[in-house]
């Protein structure tokens, strides 16, 4: 086998795991978003959903759209109050026991962060 | 570590020295519907349906809300005290003056705007090396509801949420008494969500994502 052709094997693999890499910390990444917006997160210091009878916590769908995009989402009319903590008539009364608002916003502004902690666990591979 | 009651008080003072529109210092009048002038304009001021106005120079200087501009008169709700024309008076639209604050009771009029404030808390951590004396880290958010009147429109809302996005822009810096201080994030910026209409009131929030800095101390 020639430089040439041993060069190309090289950077072939390299190309593979660099993929494979990217696809993991994407992976991560989009697993620990969810787990904030809906669960909470150290990370990001978000609380996640409040709970009463466990319908908003779990309406949060994750979807894959393509290679590079994902998303999480939610139909209920009353996530956007929930998120912004305010109502109709002023600031809403956390009554759940879990749980918090502004998890959405937290975790936009973790983004930083939660990418920074699944590239450093995927380190540890 | 972080003095979370200087942080709150540094970004709620930021905040309460909001000035969405001003008359500068002008020769005004007050009248029955509200304050007329004969020079300059309060359309070019700023002043829109729906902000609250504090004025000074007057006899009377309760805080009302504006329900009509026009260039030269301002029509409130509830109308004002008659007093001829003088000058050095100004009128003033800033954060709305009927503020929610964290924990405190408020009850709102329907003829007055007003902002719910909370502080929500973000990630942190260290930064430098050594730990034990390194930089600490703490992500926040200042978030900020304005209520307007029902059926005033979009323009005090849409004003208001942009002063106050730029009042905190990016990489805006306040400093704290410890010797701590906050910066404005830049790489997740200021921004408002959309006017939400319900119940006989429009709202919008308004998310300033903040990054506070200082030294790890840790206890003998």
């Amino acid at each position: 086998m020639g430089i040439g052709a041993q060069m190309k094997d090289i950077a072939g693999g390299f190309t593979a795991r660099l993929s494979a890499k990217n696809k993991r910390i994407f992976v991560g990444v989009a697993a620990e978003i969810q787990r904030s917006v809906q669960s909470g997160s150290e990370i990001t210091g978000a609380k996640g959903q409040p709970v009463d009878k466990n319908v908003l916590r779990p309406s949060f769908i994750p979807e894959f759209i393509d290679d590079v995009t994902w998303q999480t989402s939610t139909n209920l009319p009353y996530a956007r109050p929930i998120e912004d903590g305010v109502g109709p008539y002023g600031a809403l009364t956390l009554r759940s026991k879990v749980g918090g608002f502004h998890s959405v916003k937290l975790t936009k502004a973790g983004y930083g962060r939660i990418v920074a902690h699944v590239v450093s666990e995927d380190q540890k591979r | 570590m972080i003095d979370l009651a200087l942080v709150r008080a540094a970004l709620r003072s930021r905040a309460e020295g909001l000035v969405v529109a001003s008359t500068g210092a002008a020769t005004l009048s007050a009248t029955a519907t509200g304050y007329a002038r004969t020079s300059g304009s309060f359309i070019d001021d700023g002043f829109v349906v729906g902000q609250d106005i504090t004025p000074t120079g007057f006899t009377q200087t309760t805080v009302c809300a504006i329900s009509k501009v026009e260039a030269s008169m301002l029509t409130i709700y509830g109308g004002r005290t008659v007093q001829a024309s003088g000058s050095g008076r100004t009128l003033v639209s800033g954060l709305p003056t009927m503020r929610a604050l964290v924990n405190e009771d408020l009850t709102p009029s329907v003829v007055m705007p007003y902002v719910v404030e909370s502080m929500p808390l973000g990630g942190s951590g260290v930064q430098t090396i050594p730990g034990r004396t390194g930089r600490f880290q703490q992500d926040g958010l200042s978030v900020w509801t304005w209520y307007a009147i029902a059926k005033t429109g979009a323009g005090a809302l849409d004003k208001g949420a942009t002063a106050l996005m730029k009042r905190f822009a990016p990489y805006t810096r306040l400093s704290l008494s410890d010797g701590t201080y906050i910066d404005m994030r830049g790489d997740v910026g200021p921004s408002a969500g959309d006017i939400i209409s319900e119940a006989g009131w429009a709202r919008v929030t308004v998310t300033l994502p903040w990054r506070a800095s200082s030294w790890n101390v840790v206890a003998a």
